[in-house]
């Protein structure tokens, strides 16, 4: 892990309030704090992201009163863009890892490494990334929550507490939290195991910690028209392609139902419909971009089905 | 329409369209056949006609989702409160209804909007084909019609020829204004119901309805008798087109008498008498088949076999014999690998891959290498993938082997028996596949030497039994695959001795080291040998299994599970499945095999 420099706490802690409802466009209104200043932590804003109303609640339910927010949804439906988009709107820096089986327990909190000091080579721990984000105002996000290893979950365990302090081990020190740090997970199952058969790969959550999680929101797919709305901003799309977005999102739609009757094993999700309508942009031809961006990783006995599927859609064969 | 979809074979053009109106009706019980002459909807189930000059994937198409949509949007107790008060006007009520569904469900959907349109036209067409000289076809003719231009936007005039037509001159202007009233609001059945009602009722007023029809036709056909006429206008709407066929079918059906879909439901119910009667047997006898096994005998051993599959049959011929399975086979191959997919994926999810760290050998934990500079004490750390023993199991799949099971059975038998052999090895379960008959029709050697031994009374089993390996538990399933060609073999199939087979391999299974063992049977018939059962009880066969299975089941650890093909297993077997059609066999024992280990 490279030398994480700490931020300029100074600047960085001064907020206002602003109104959710002119920032993010959901129907409910509070007040939420944003930073004045941005940090280089802070993510990029995507300036066509639509925000779902009951997740972004969530998210700022979490800002703002401190909750750990845990967000639960099926692939590729947005689950942490849209915490991205939220603090890069808040000016909130967010921190996103990876929680793959391979990220250890010394990963997390720190270990011993070498540095150069004055020519020479030294040891020094070097604090990890959970005490680093523990003492500033990062938002946290575990991605793939339930892919890691139970026993590093543990460690997770303690600072999901509020007002939990850390203690580092190797260090004999005690850490408290920074007011504005926070933490976020997603996962693709809600911690109980897959039982759909397409997340390879997933854990069961020990349950003593998904109790300490304060808000769990599920975020599977979105309406239809919003859907549409999301993917015509992404690709820019004028009239025409409008309508060929709506039948795109049919289809998907199709699958989903689909996918929920067991009839077909693979989902398209709002990313491969986005995939889809940008390689559309690049071909001109849906019939060949959709080949590309999805059937060509589909279970060859199940093609048929999808092709009926979008003959329903568009009226077209393929 | 794309050609491609007219080599598809019957079965897989039903699978595809019914995963299709499942979807679109989100309801998961629906079912499609391909065999029937004309379009019958029947509850749950669709017969659709196979693919011809006169009825092409199109109309296919637009038949599918036609009642799919009705499945989502119709609502048929609506329906029929309407229709009880207005019988005389049924079928123009049906029809309508049948339009508006149609109609709303295909709205934001362009395909299922084409499909539908296709449809209507081919309707049109049929009317026009026969010059609309009757009333109620060019009433059927206009609303399509009307319905049709709707669909592309495109509404009626006051000043429309085929609204004159239809209307006499009086009540044209109330005619339009209902007709359009009743398209504004589709989505709404009820309201939908009670101004078409109205609307009809201005053609058909209610009890003078006969002197109206009799006027109108008068100067067409003059004063024939009002029954005879409504008559002929059923037979020719049948003529017509397929679809007309539909509006009467929803109240009376006399074909769907022959649908074959019921039979289903039926044998439930037998299954759940004799669960009973089972039960009171089982009671009584439990002692008495305790008994009996002891009473079983066979009049000699020495001529049965346990043989392996490729000694039975030469290689050639037993490649050639595989060959013709994967070539008869090759619908339901697809099928089958589909589900072998979902089932590899299925378990693939419950198996946690993990690795552990911090051990003596292995792969060099790069992570924790500054330790060791940090203090050379430190020794090197390494990191393993962990082997997971996913299912300490064995899973015997034992067939019955007998001669009622030649041609379909069989092969699906041991089509589905090899995907599943093929997709547990993956997930690193071991299969083994066992087939149990008789070496001889009438008694073999075994008969013979009782004759030659004095004919005993009560000889016991009188034929020499057959049991044979096509793959045992550590053989690889590749190797394996080319022994089942052998179950299409002319003349192996003969009679079953379904307890002793049943004995046999639970013995074999019993000595697998795998801690799960689980035995699942398919057959198709009751233990049948005339050879034994002509000298002896005509149970003898039947107790001797009954007694196995309970010991099985009572005494062993192994699960035991039965499927029967078009034949109640449930009476022997506790854990038992009935299925009537063979093609279902490979979702059944894919499904079972799933929860099993799930």
């Amino acid at each position: 892990m490279t030398k994480i420099e700490a931020l300029k706490k100074e600047n960085s802690l001064d907020t206002n309030n602003v109104s959710s409802k002119d920032i993010f466009g959901i129907k409910t209104d509070i007040e939420v704090p944003q930073f004045i200043n941005k940090s280089e932590y802070c993510p990029l804003i995507d300036k066509n992201y639509v925000f779902d109303d009951d997740t972004t609640l969530a998210i700022l339910l979490g800002l703002k009163f401190n909750k750990r927010v845990f967000l639960q949804g099926l692939h590729g439906t947005g689950k942490s863009s849209h915490i991205e988009q939220v603090c890069a709107r808040l000016n909130w820096p967010c921190v996103r890892i990876n929680l793959d089986s391979h990220v250890s327990r010394i990963d997390l909190i720190g270990k011993d490494s070498i540095v150069l000091k004055d020519n020479k080579q030294v040891t020094e721990f070097q604090e990890g990334i959970l005490p680093w984000a523990f003492q500033n105002n990062i938002a946290l996000v575990f991605d793939e929550y339930d892919a890691g290893r139970p026993d590093v979950m543990f460690v997770i365990q303690r600072v999901l507490e509020t007002d939990g302090k850390l203690t580092l081990l190797d260090q004999s020190k005690v850490l408290s939290p920074h007011p504005y740090f926070r933490i976020f997970a997603t996962a693709n199952t809600v911690g109980l195991g897959d039982t759909s058969g397409i997340y390879h790969g997933t854990n069961q959550i020990n349950q003593g910690q998904m109790d300490r999680w304060n808000i769990i929101s599920k975020l599977n797919y979105l309406e239809e028209n919003q859907e549409i709305e999301i993917i015509s901003k992404k690709i820019n799309a004028n009239v025409e392609e409008k309508k060929l977005i709506r039948s795109m999102v049919q289809m998907a739609n199709l699958s989903r139902k689909g996918f929920e009757q067991k009839d077909v094993s693979i989902v398209m999700s709002p990313r491969t419909v986005i995939m889809w309508a940008e390689n559309y942009k690049i071909l001109n031809d849906v019939q060949k971009s959709l080949s590309l961006t999805f059937l060509n990783k589909c279970d060859e006995s199940e093609i048929d089905i999808y092709k009926e599927y979008f003959q329903r859609a568009f009226g077209l064969e393929i | 329409m794309s050609e491609n979809n007219l080599s598809k074979l019957p079965k897989q053009i039903s699978n595809t369209l019914n995963s299709v109106n499942k979807t679109l009706s989100e309801n998961q019980n629906l079912k499609i056949n391909i065999n029937s002459n004309i379009i019958l909807e029947k509850e749950e189930t669709l017969n659709l006609p196979s693919i011809s000059s006169i009825f092409n994937f199109d109309d296919m198409r637009g038949a599918s989702d036609s009642f799919a949509l009705k499945k989502r949007y119709h609502n048929e107790k609506l329906l029929n409160q309407t229709i009880i008060n207005n019988t005389d006007i049924k079928e123009e009520l049906i029809f309508l209804e049948k339009m508006r569904y149609e109609l709303y469900g295909a709205g934001p959907y362009i395909g299922i909007k084409k499909n539908i349109q296709k449809k209507w036209l081919k309707r049109l067409e049929a009317i026009q084909v026969k010059k609309q000289t009757d009333t109620k076809d060019l009433l059927y003719f206009s609303l399509t019609k009307f319905f049709f231009d709707l669909s592309q936007e495109n509404i009626w005039k006051k000043n429309n020829k085929l609204l004159k037509k239809i209307t006499n001159k009086i009540n044209i202007d109330e005619f339009y204004d209902l007709l359009i009233k009743i398209s504004s609001d589709l989505s709404d059945q009820k309201k939908f119901l009670l101004n078409a009602l109205k609307t009809l009722r201005l053609l058909f007023p209610k009890n003078i309805e006969e002197n109206e029809q009799n006027d109108d036709k008068n100067t067409e056909e003059g004063n024939d008798n009002e029954e005879v006429k409504e008559h002929q206008n059923q037979e020719e709407s049948q003529k017509t087109a397929p679809e007309d066929q539909e509006i009467n079918d929803e109240v009376h059906s006399p074909e769907s008498d022959l649908n074959n879909d019921q039979s289903s439901a039926q044998g439930e119910e037998v299954d759940v008498e004799i669960t009973d009667q089972q039960i009171d047997e089982n009671y009584e006898l439990i002692e008495s088949y305790k008994n009996l096994n002891q009473n079983y005998k066979a009049a000699t051993s020495q001529y049965d076999e346990i043989i392996e599959a490729h000694k039975l049959c030469d290689l050639e011929e037993l490649t050639a014999l595989r060959k013709q399975l994967d070539e008869k086979c090759d619908i339901y191959q697809k099928q089958i690998a589909r589900l072998a997919n979902k089932l590899y994926r299925k378990l693939q999810s419950k198996q946690n891959r993990s690795w552990s760290f911090d051990i003596d050998e292995g792969i060099l934990d790069t992570s924790k290498l500054t330790r060791i500079i940090t203090n050379s004490n430190n020794s090197l750390s390494y990191k393993k993938e962990k082997e997971i023993k996913f299912e300490d199991t064995t899973v015997t799949l034992l067939i019955d082997n007998s001669g009622s099971m030649r041609g379909k059975p069989i092969m699906i038998a041991a089509l589905t028996t090899d995907m599943i052999a093929a997709t547990l090895e993956k997930c690193k379960i071991k299969v083994e596949i066992l087939g149990f008959t008789t070496k001889a029709w009438k008694g073999g050697k075994t008969r013979e030497y009782w004759l030659n031994n004095g004919k005993m009374k009560n000889p016991g089993r009188l034929n020499d039994l057959r049991h044979i390996v096509y793959k045992s538990a550590d053989q690889n399933s590749k190797k394996s695959k080319i022994n089942l060609g052998l179950m299409l073999k002319e003349g192996l199939l003969k009679e079953n001795i379904d307890g002793e087979a049943l004995l046999w391999a639970s013995s074999r299974l019993s000595k697998r080291p795998e801690s799960r063992k689980i035995l699942i049977v398919i057959s198709d018939g009751a233990p049948v040998d005339d050879s034994t059962l002509s000298v002896n009880n005509s149970n003898y066969l039947e107790k001797h299994l009954k007694s196995t299975i309970l010991s099985i089941e009572e005494r062993s650890k192994i699960e035991l599970l039965a499927i029967g093909i078009g034949h109640n297993v449930g009476q022997y077997y506790s854990k038992a499945i009935t299925i009537h059609d063979v093609e279902e066999l490979g979702g059944i024992m894919f499904d079972k095999i799933e929860t099993l280990f799930t």
